[in-house]
């Protein structure tokens, strides 16, 4: 099996995968879409071994290093993106906690008014 | 989530209280989706007060960081018709500030359609009473306010927008075969069997044409009146100028895995 066929598993797998888990509502079609993008670009590099070829030779890169810079770059980039998105959540799910925890408290405060 | 709303009682008839006689839902919910609109917020609002009674209105605030919560809260206390203001901590989007209204409908269980009405001014009052006629008429579950039937006069959107609207209506076609025109439009009245399901699960971001292609495939009744829009007065579309390319895929994905989803139950 050479890495052309390997690319080709890899992009059918992945994109039935993202499908599968945005289909049970497990993962938000936001998030589906840059996986797809990932499992598109495996398949296009596995139906087109040339591409990535050119890419390594233009770069003058031994082709497994030019599979590592791409892999490794789209790896950073969408953990980088997944740490952004995290930080963002905790700010609301903090904001979210306070407003309740507020909330409770004002209405406690009406409670023991409305008794005595 | 999956196994949506369960049908556990009459459509237009709510769960019974005290004495054992079911009280009538009859009331129209109208749902204003408000994310930093301070400007437009207060001309909408009255615009609205010609409406007959049993319309209710809910202002949503997503998350604004102007002034629209303080002008919506001022509002309610001048209004004719009831005004309830609900205001979400952070902005979540456009389609969670309108499920949030068809919870608050939900909660308050007494209210048969809930329309969405956007809060920017482009859409006009009196469309809201045809709305209700239509669906009420045609026994319809969802009714869409459809700026492409009839004569075609009023704002019609952006041709690049117009080029994406008609891609969804190909692909709803193509998927459903119902004759949509306006897929994207966020004037909209939902029958006790869409908002029910809508008040569970809904689309995050962009959920109009996702939630219509959710009725269509579910086998609910969909139907359109045409509607004259006016351009925006105020505030930002949910859909910025970078976003489109972002807002088609997510759309077009969202349909696409829907179509391939396990038919939930619904009401009836």
């Amino acid at each position: 099996m050479n890495a052309e066929t390997l690319m080709l598993i890899a992009g059918v797998s992945g994109s039935l995968l993202t499908i599968h888990w945005a289909r049970t509502r497990k993962l938000r079609e936001r998030y589906a879409l840059p996986w797809l993008m990932v499992a598109a670009m495996l398949l296009i590099c596995g139906l087109f071994p040339g591409l990535l070829k050119a890419f390594a030779e233009a770069w003058h890169l031994s082709y497994p290093s030019a599979v590592m810079l791409i892999a490794l770059t789209m790896i950073y980039t969408y953990s980088f993106f997944v740490s952004v998105a995290l930080s963002r959540q905790y700010r609301r799910s903090a904001k979210l906690a306070q407003e309740v925890a507020l909330l409770e408290g004002r209405l406690r405060a009406l409670e023991m008014k409305g008794h005595g | 989530m999956s196994g949506l709303i369960n049908s556990h009682h009459d459509a237009t008839l709510g769960i019974s209280h005290g004495n054992g006689e079911p009280r009538p839902r009859t009331g129209r919910l109208i749902v204003i989706p408000a994310y930093n609109e301070e400007a437009a917020l207060a001309a909408t609002i009255e615009r609205l007060q010609s409406l007959p009674d049993g319309f209710e209105l809910l202002i949503v605030n997503d998350g604004s960081r102007d002034r629209t919560l303080q002008v919506a809260k001022q509002l309610a206390l001048s209004s004719r018709l009831p005004l309830h203001v609900v205001s979400l901590t952070t902005n979540w989007g456009i389609g969670m500030a309108v499920q949030t209204g068809y919870l608050f409908a939900r909660q308050h269980n007494r209210f048969e359609y809930v329309i969405q009405f956007d809060a920017d001014g482009q859409h006009p009052p009196e469309a809201l009473v045809q709305l209700v006629e239509a669906c009420d008429r045609q026994s319809l579950d969802l009714c869409i306010g459809s700026r492409f039937l009839g004569n075609g006069d009023g704002f019609q959107s952006t041709a690049l927008r117009r080029v994406g609207i008609r891609f969804f209506i190909n692909l709803i076609r193509l998927l459903t075969h119902a004759p949509i025109t306006d897929p994207t439009s966020g004037l909209r009245c939902a029958g006790p069997r869409a908002w029910e399901s809508f008040a569970v699960s809904y689309p995050e971001d962009y959920p109009e044409p996702e939630s219509l292609f959710w009725c269509l495939r579910h086998g609910l009744r969909v139907g359109e009146i045409p509607v004259t829009m006016h351009e925006r007065r105020g505030g930002v579309s949910s859909i910025r100028s970078y976003k489109p390319v972002y807002y088609m895929l997510k759309v077009t994905l969202a349909i696409m895995v829907e179509s391939i989803r396990k038919r939930e139950v619904t009401g009836r």
